[in-house]
């Protein structure tokens, strides 16, 4: 179902939306636990988008190929049923001008370091413009960009044995233009779904080891959560 | 081609030349790790083969297997003569043609006894995957290095999963109590 960005921004100034970025659906589907954005998108009582950039990489790039091509059939169902919403936009002044900032805030051996894809800066786009209450993503670089710029720094630095410095005007640009964001990732949407009683049929016996089944799943799918964030989320929940 | 990728790469290639006379298989992988600084500053598809051909190479040696297929004299002479050729082209600042070198080796594959063939195309399709995942542990977002690499991000994040690039303790940022208790607000 596609979602003019006009219409989008009408819905959600009537109700709730949160931004997807592709990763955490994907690890949620191959972790055979996509349907809980059925009933998770009706308990938020508002949307769940994606940007084109987004259903390009989740559902017209896999469906030309063998491999991933299911999934992206199963995918293409929720856009069918409206769990998720296409923003029908990708012509966007914002995301070029948030791209721009991004892939030029670090910079080594005199090179600025583009670190990050359009389609993901879309997603963030889109997040300020809708006044979204969340970006989920799964992955870490776009997480640290947002959240920890300065901690990404120094894992540039390690990695790339070189020094890497920060155009800090672009960054307090980049900062300002996207303000406060909130990041969720699959793994914290598991969590609600295993809250909710959502994954209670497969509990046999054992909620605790449900929990970590499932939170090992999507990490072994490629969220970005660790082994010791696993273990504290299962004593948080009381286990 | 930037200078300092000609030169990164010449000196891979002349140790790569040396580790596979050894069958110095785990030389041959460090020095495809060697790459991955270029690839990830630069980004250039010369970085970025080299790195893929390298790390490929230490798996094709590394299964002595694959010496008992037809085809595979061939297929390691075209191996040997690479190095030499690409080297050459290199030192006289010939771009264009170590280009059409590393462009002979891969039509190389395809003239491959099948069996050979198909194994060594399925050899240097994980590579792509590999490279995929150290560019993400360098700091690259997996959307870049899909767009990269020319893969599916459902390729990459599987094979992320089978990593530990989520436990390096750089990754944590928020605490996982608040982004929880933030989550369980939307859904109250």
């Amino acid at each position: 179902m596609r979602q003019p960005f006009r219409k989008a921004l009408a819905e959600r100034n009537s109700g709730k939306a949160l931004i997807f970025d592709s990763g955490p659906i994907i690890s949620l589907v191959m972790n055979n636990c996509g349907w809980i954005l059925r009933p998770l998108s009706k308990r938020y009582n508002g949307n769940f988008y994606i940007t084109r950039e987004v259903q390009n990489e989740l559902i017209d790039k896999p469906l030309n190929s063998k491999r991933f091509k299911f999934e992206a059939m199963y995918i293409k169902e929720f856009l069918d049923s409206g769990s998720l919403k296409l923003i029908d936009d990708n012509a966007d002044v914002e995301t070029n001008r948030l791209l721009r900032l991004a892939n030029s805030i670090f910079r080594a051996d005199k090179e600025d370091l583009r670190i990050i894809q359009r389609g993901e800066i879309e997603s963030l786009a889109f997040l300020k413009k809708m006044h979204a209450d969340g970006l989920v993503v799964d992955e870490r670089t776009l997480r640290m960009l947002i959240e920890e710029p300065l901690q990404l720094r120094k894992l540039l630095t390690k990695k790339l044995y070189k020094n890497v410095t920060i155009d800090r005007s672009n960054l307090r640009q980049f900062q300002k233009l996207i303000g406060d964001v909130k990041i969720i990732r699959s793994s914290e949407l598991c969590v609600i779904a295993f809250e909710l009683g959502l994954m209670d049929k497969y509990a046999d016996g054992s909620k605790r080891e449900l929990l970590d089944g499932l939170l090992w799943g999507v990490k072994l799918r490629g969220c970005s959560i660790s082994n010791k964030e696993i273990e504290r989320v299962i004593k948080l929940e009381g286990y | 081609m930037e200078e300092q990728v000609r030169k990164d790469i010449l000196n891979v290639l002349n140790k790569g030349l040396k580790a596979i006379k050894e069958e110095d298989i785990a030389s041959l992988r460090n020095l495809s790790n060697h790459t991955i600084h270029d690839a990830s500053i630069y980004q250039d598809d010369y970085s970025i083969t080299i790195g893929i051909i390298l790390y490929s190479l230490s798996k094709i040696y590394e299964r002595t297997n694959y010496r008992e297929f037809k085809g595979w004299n061939f297929c390691n002479k075209c191996i040997l003569t690479f190095f030499p050729r690409a080297i050459k082209a290199l030192e006289n600042n010939n771009v264009e043609k170590y280009e059409k070198i590393v462009h002979d080796l891969f039509d190389t594959i395809y003239k491959l006894d099948p069996k050979l063939r198909s194994h060594i195309i399925d050899v240097f399709q994980e590579a792509k995957i590999h490279r995929a995942s150290r560019l993400h542990e360098h700091g690259i977002s997996v959307g870049r290095v899909a767009n990269i690499l020319g893969l599916s991000e459902f390729e990459i994040m599987e094979y992320l999963g089978k990593t530990r690039i989520s436990d390096v303790s750089f990754g944590i940022t928020k605490d996982v109590k608040d982004r929880i208790n933030f989550t369980r607000g939307l859904f109250k």
